[in-house]
């Protein structure tokens, strides 16, 4: 596509435009205004104008004449007629709806516009019950404000939420800038979230996400609830927080249910504890109810794509809080963005990976699927067993360990992650490389330390299972080996990705070592997608001629099969 | 009736005019009424007399006879009165009075049947006038008035993107000829344009036989060197008439080469069995354009243009944009499922489309090799790589019993597969197993290590020298560029050009007639005596038409007859049985249970044959008796040609006779394929001709489109015995609907339909 104009308007509402042209740049932030980046893969990228897109841009004023005069300066074709009637359609929905301040804290009101649509919400299944009709608007319960903001964007219609939001107690908090100094888009990011008080902000892995978070804190300053994936995720955010902000060590508490007094200014909780049923609270979720009662004047949902269904439940009573998701990979695989859109808020703020790659702000990473051959005694295991047990068959492939150790010659000197799904590999990886395996089954003080001789460099090789997929901090690491998977995820694969991104300057090199003529290859292939629509490539390396074990027999693959499936450690990772 | 049907247009058989009638209007003596007749024949078939005829016929007759020729030659005279006068802006008055010269010049007849007088063109003249007249309205291009082309954003890509995707989608052919209407709906839905809009390109390509059914499927799959040819702009040589149509529009300059398009309808319909159904499509096609001149739909031949513009993202996305080469479509979509259809064509490499593409015989160098070509920017890598991966996992594999043969490449995995079944290499690529391995083990075995068998794909008949059925582009009529003599009359006509004017003037019987009440009592007297007549009362008529306007459907002539007949020698309760019909096809349905309910056709036309015979002719009769008869023992003779090389007419019409008949025959499809079928019916849907029938091997249907015959040749029937039932069990007409199971069974007997004859049905 190089004619005079960058963009192409698709009739499905997709904006293709072209990377490669000279107008790029100025057509790529016009479009970032009101149109969701779908994919960002090489020479051509996907925009979507999306209806959440279109609302959150008229969240920040945009017009529909704004986002059709913007579409006609940059598309070498006149805008599909019925596209722009779509796109006035669902501006015009912005606003219609509002939710206000009621007659005392327990109420609000929610203000309609259209008469024909206080018909549709009196008569809505959902809504309907939630909500007493009084003259031109409707009278809810403070409690039913996010379901009732959930339920009118299941009809098409976002909520324009300006009813007050709860302070919360105070709390100076202040980022150390002598210490640190936040990127530009950190600071933009925060930026845009204080404008509305909620809403979620996506940043790479390694971009800096925690000091995102640090910064709406001091912005706000206001006692902070953090909800993270798991605890070392937690134990992560509290160094951070304690690293980089002015917080004492007794001002940051993470929550744990069984002791008493763990609960601070701020607070890092899991997901998994706050979805804990209890008795003795209104919600039947103890810890929930206990933390509710605090006065948090800002809830932070870090990866907030791992966000279990009852957090959403439960985010529905957190509706006068101010609400700051964050996450790299916005791809939810149970279809869920819409809960996120209506109960922790819109997408306020974006940075595609490759952008903050070549602004240097995350490190420049090169990725390759690495092949190798089976043994002719696997192979014929492979072909003769059942198709559930064929991947774990492949991935226990011994040659995968060869060319481990080839990679690990090519890189010698550097910090390296060997990760996978298997404990059975890992276990034997581990003994191979005499480096250090963490697994779910690892105590947390072993962790720690393990992890502080990584970053300290007294280890250079480190041996993760699925519990290294999430949130820990390892700047030091510049190459990761994956010799396995789970299946075909595509966030596992861009999350085991920015375990490497801290910037440095050699780069990252990212590797998946794959077992050839197996399914393998197929779910490598599925679970590059992600990266690969970020804009990634994957170079092939053809390691087929590493020889093979010739005492990897079909027994003795049989008789592993018939050990238990080790994949699912007990790391748990919302724990 | 007495009809011949040539092209599309009926006419009334010169044998069958009342002799006595003309042999009076033309004051003939009774000894040379032979001589004259044959002389007239003769005449009438020449085609310079009836230039001359028409050179000296007023623009009003030449009107009523063009419009006759549109109506395929035979219609009611209201109707012709009126859309002539419509249609070529001339009052009626000249118009009644052009008629009575026609007759005079027996180039038409006046019939009467229940729907009223009409009027039918007479052949041998027939053909010669629909030659001459056809379009004759469709006035000339502007001169001077520029071709503006319409927005071409579509310019071809969508034909070619429509076609090309069902390489990896399933679409079969219906039995009508045309693509299936849910499948259509399914990926209409998938590529995101309108089902209308994508019906139109699969018929569109159907017509231009850009798709063909699959040989083991029955799917319709693209034939690829069509698609390649009419990307690249050669000259289709497998459609003539595209052919044509392309070069006429090449070799004329603009304007002169665009055309009104209406002009364009009837004759590639009637040419081409609707090669081309709606002329506005034309400009789907890639290297034609529409567009106007003036306020005229016009056609253009544009240059196809276009650069290498195709881009492939590491996901495995490919973009076509509205630059891109139009070949580059088909390059893409014989390896890449189509996405959608859009001003960027978007579609996604899959591993399946790939090994769609190396199944059909492209190898994994040329696929890769096209893509390449066709991109602006390198291939990347980890594509290049999945394709090739994707591609040599795809091997035709032969296992015969304990023998497994594959490619040499593939031995040791294989080899290494099965070695619980004692597998080993006997010679390179040829592995046995042990004698007592389940051909499933084999296959369940191979099919984990990614290895199927090569899938099919429609046959292309460039491929293997077969031409398929063609047209003689000579028939193909030019287009109305405006240098037809007749075409230029109408246009002075329409002036009031003084010798035209006069020309009409010049005829006293027809200046008299045109001041004259439209049926006077002296034109009324000379046709007194109709050619045919028919003996139904008023009322049954004027029931049938209450019929037909309460349900806004008109029914056949023949049907139409036999139930006038009915209703004036039935009881009053079936009359209310027929005329509760819903529909034509209730109306017919019934009739033939009346027929058989009173006393079976037998008695019926003991009673009435003469009325009925008169009423319908004997050719309905024999149509009523044929499904009374036992099936033929024997088949009625083969075609005198067992060669086809394009289809006619006359065949075809053998070929619906021998299908009404049930007869068995052995259809060559030149493919290595000869079933012999029991044919059914012959039916004309859309743009092909189909010929239906069973299979008599296994009873499968059997839908062949009649172009793809080669060779035809009687075959033994297998027929088993008729049914002992002293009539033998009733079966249905060909084309004629089945009766509800619940209604009496047309046989006569009594029994409800499903408790008696659908039995044996």
């Amino acid at each position: 596509m190089t004619e005079s104009r960058p963009a192409i308007v698709q009739g499905d509402r997709t904006v293709l435009l072209e990377v490669d042209h000279p107008d790029y740049a100025q057509a790529r932030d016009l479009l970032a205004r009101f149109a969701e980046l779908e994919r960002s893969p090489e020479h051509v990228h996907t925009y979507r104008l999306s209806a959440l897109a279109l609302w959150n841009a008229a969240v920040m004023g945009v017009t529909a004449d704004d986002v059709v005069g913007s579409l006609a300066s940059i598309s070498r074709f006149a805008v599909p007629p019925h596209v722009e009637h779509e796109i006035r359609d669902l501006l015009a929905r912005h606003g219609v709806c509002r939710i206000v301040d009621g007659r005392d804290p327990s109420n609000l009101w929610l203000e309609v516009s259209q008469d024909a649509l206080r018909v549709r919400i009196e008569r809505d299944a959902k809504v309907g019950k939630l909500v007493r009709r009084d003259g031109d608007r409707f009278e809810l319960a403070t409690v039913d404000r996010g379901l009732v903001k959930r339920g009118l964007l299941a009809i098409g219609y976002p909520v324009e939420d300006v009813a007050g939001l709860v302070e919360g107690a105070p709390l100076a908090v202040h980022a150390r800038r002598d210490v640190f100094t936040p990127y530009p888009y950190q600071d933009a990011a925060v930026a845009a979230f204080v404008v509305s008080g909620h809403g979620v902000i996506v940043l790479p892995c390694g971009a800096g996400k925690t000091v995102v978070g640090l910064l709406a804190m001091e912005k706000l300053a206001t006692r902070t609830l953090v909800l993270t994936s798991s605890r070392e995720a937690a134990a992560q955010w509290k160094r951070e927080l304690a690293s980089k902000g002015d917080l004492g060590a007794d001002q940051i508490a993470i929550y744990d249910g069984a002791r008493a007094g763990t609960i601070g200014p701020v607070t890092i909780a899991t997901y998994s504890m706050m979805a804990k049923r209890g008795t003795g609270g209104a919600t039947g979720y103890k810890h929930f109810d206990r933390l509710a009662q605090e006065p948090w004047g800002l809830v932070i949902y870090d990866e907030v794509h791992l966000v279990p269904a009852p957090i959403f439940q439960l985010t529905a009573q957190l509706q006068a809080r101010r609400r700051l998701g964050l996450t790299a990979t916005l791809v939810r695989e149970d279809g869920r963005e819409t809960d996120v859109f209506a109960l922790i808020g819109p997408k306020r703020y974006e940075v595609g990976w490759r952008t903050l790659e070549h602004s240097g702000h995350i490190a420049t990473a090169t990725c390759f699927e690495v092949r190798v051959a089976m043994s002719p005694g696997r192979a014929s295991a492979y072909a003769l067993a059942e198709p559930r047990a064929q991947p774990r068959i492949a991935a226990a492939n011994p040659t995968k360990l060869a060319a481990m150790h080839a990679l690990i010659e090519r890189h010698a000197g550097e910090r390296i992650l060997v990760m996978g799904t298997y404990l059975d590999s890992l276990k034997v990886a581990a003994r191979d490389l005499g480096a250090p395996l963490v697994s779910g089954a690892t105590p947390h003080k072993e962790r720690e330390r393990i992890y502080n001789a990584f970053r300290s460099g007294e280890s250079r090789t480190l041996v993760l299972s699925r519990v290294g997929n999430f949130a820990i901090d390892l700047p030091e690491a510049s190459v990761l080996i994956q010799i396995s998977g789970t299946m075909g995820s595509r966030q596992e694969e861009a999350q085991r990705l920015g375990r490497i991104l801290r910037p440095k300057p050699g780069g990252a090199s990212f590797y998946t070592i794959v077992t050839r003529h197996s399914c393998e290859e197929d779910l490598a292939m599925h679970r590059q997608l992600f990266l690969t629509e970020q804009g990634y490539r994957f170079f092939i390396e053809d390691m087929t001629h590493l020889p093979t074990d010739p005492l990897d027999s079909p027994e003795l693959i049989a008789r592993s099969l018939a050990l238990p499936d080790r994949s699912e450690d007990s790391d748990g990772l919302l724990n | 009736m007495a009809f011949s049907t040539s092209g599309r247009v009926r006419a009334w058989r010169f044998e069958d005019l009342n002799v006595q009638l003309i042999a009076k209007s033309q004051g003939w003596r009774s000894k040379d009424v032979d001589a004259q007749l044959a002389k007239l024949r003769q005449q009438r078939a020449d085609p310079a007399w009836i230039d001359a005829t028409l050179a000296r016929l007023p623009v009003p007759a030449l009107a009523l006879l063009a419009t006759l020729v549109d109506a395929h030659g035979h219609e009611t005279d209201e109707q012709i009165l009126a859309e002539a006068s419509r249609i070529f802006s001339i009052p009626k008055d000249p118009l009644v009075a052009a008629a009575s010269v026609l007759l005079d010049e027996i180039l038409i007849v006046v019939l009467t049947s229940p729907r009223g007088q009409m009027f039918s063109l007479v052949e041998p003249s027939a053909a010669l006038l629909a030659e001459r007249l056809r379009d004759v309205q469709a006035p000339s291009l502007p001169e001077g008035v520029p071709f503006v082309a319409s927005e071409r954003l579509d310019d071809g890509r969508a034909l070619l993107a429509a076609c090309g995707a069902l390489r990896h989608v399933d679409v079969k052919l219906t039995q009508d000829g045309l693509p299936h209407r849910g499948a259509i709906k399914r990926l209409a839905k998938t590529v995101g344009i309108a089902e209308t809009k994508l019906e139109h390109l699969l018929v569109l390509g159907l017509d231009l036989r850009l798709l063909a059914p699959s040989d083991d499927e029955g799917l319709l799959r693209p034939v690829t060197s069509r698609l390649c040819d009419l990307a690249r702009g050669v000259p289709p040589a497998w459609s003539p008439v595209l052919a044509k149509l392309v070069e006429t529009l090449r070799t004329a300059g603009v304007p002169v080469s665009a055309a009104r398009i209406d002009s364009w309808r009837h004759d590639v319909a009637m040419v081409t069995y609707s090669v081309i159904p709606d002329a506005q499509q034309l400009g789907s096609i890639p290297g034609l354009a529409n567009g106007r001149c003036g306020d005229m739909l016009a056609l253009v031949a544009v240059p196809l243009a276009g650069s290498p513009a195709v881009t492939i993202t590491p996901s495995f996305e490919v973009f076509v944009p509205p630059e891109a080469r139009h070949e580059d479509i088909v390059a893409v979509l014989g390896c890449a499922e189509l996405v959608r259809i859009d001003r960027v064509i978007v579609a996604r490499i899959t591993k399946a489309s790939i090994q769609r593409a190396v199944g059909s015989g492209t190898t994994t160098t040329s696929l890769v090799a096209s893509l390449a070509g066709a991109c602006r920017t390198p291939v990347p890598q980890n594509v290049a790589a999945a394709i090739e991966d994707w591609a040599t996992g795809q091997h035709a594999v032969t296992a015969l019993g304990r023998v497994i043969v594959v490619p040499a490449a593939d031995e040791a995995r294989v080899v290494a597969a099965l070695a619980p079944q004692q597998a080993r290499a006997i010679a390179p690529g040829v592995i046995v197993v042990r004698a007592e391995t389940s051909q499933r083990l084999v296959t369940t075995a191979l099919a984990r290590l990614g290895i199927t068998t090569r899938a099919a794909e429609a046959q292309d008949p460039d491929r293997d020298g077969g031409s398929g059925p063609s047209v003689s582009p000579q028939r193909i009529p030019m287009l109305a560029t405006g240098d037809s003599a007749l075409r230029r009359r109408f246009a002075d006509y329409r002036a009031g050009a003084p010798a035209e004017l006069a020309k009409v003037a010049k005829v006293a019987k027809l200046a008299k007639l045109a001041a004259a009440p439209a049926h006077d009592d002296e034109h009324d007297d000379e046709h007194d005596e109709p050619l045919t007549e028919v003996q139904c009362s008023d009322r049954a008529i004027a029931l049938i038409e209450g019929w037909e306007d309460d349900r806004n459907c008109r029914l056949p002539d023949e049907i139409a007859g036999v139930v006038a007949t009915l209703l004036d020698v039935i009881p009053e309760v079936d009359q209310k049985f027929l005329l509760a019909a819903k529909n034509r096809r209730q109306i017919i349905e019934r009739t033939t249970i009346v027929i058989n309910q009173r006393g079976g056709l037998e008695a019926f036309l003991a009673k009435n044959r003469d009325l009925v015979s008169r009423t319908v002719g004997p050719e309905v009769i024999a149509l009523i008796e044929a499904a009374r008869q036992p099936r033929p023992s024997s088949p009625p003779p083969p075609p005198a040609s067992s060669s086809l090389a394009w289809y006619s007419d006359d065949l075809a019409a053998r070929l619906a006779a021998a299908a009404r008949a049930s007869a068995t025959y052995s259809l060559d499809l030149g493919d290595g394929r000869a079933p012999t079928v029991r044919l059914r019916k012959l039916i004309e849907r859309g743009t092909v001709t189909m010929v239906l029938g069973e299979d008599v091997a296994d009873d499968s249907a059997v839908a062949v489109p009649l172009h793809s015959i080669r060779r035809i040749a009687a075959a033994a029937t297998t027929e088993p015995p008729t049914a002992p039932s002293p009539r033998g069990p009733w079966s249905p007409l060909p084309g004629q609907p089945v009766p509800a199971g619940h209604l009496p069974c047309p046989c006569g007997s009594g029994e409800r339909y499903r408790a008696c004859c659908r039995r044996s049905n």
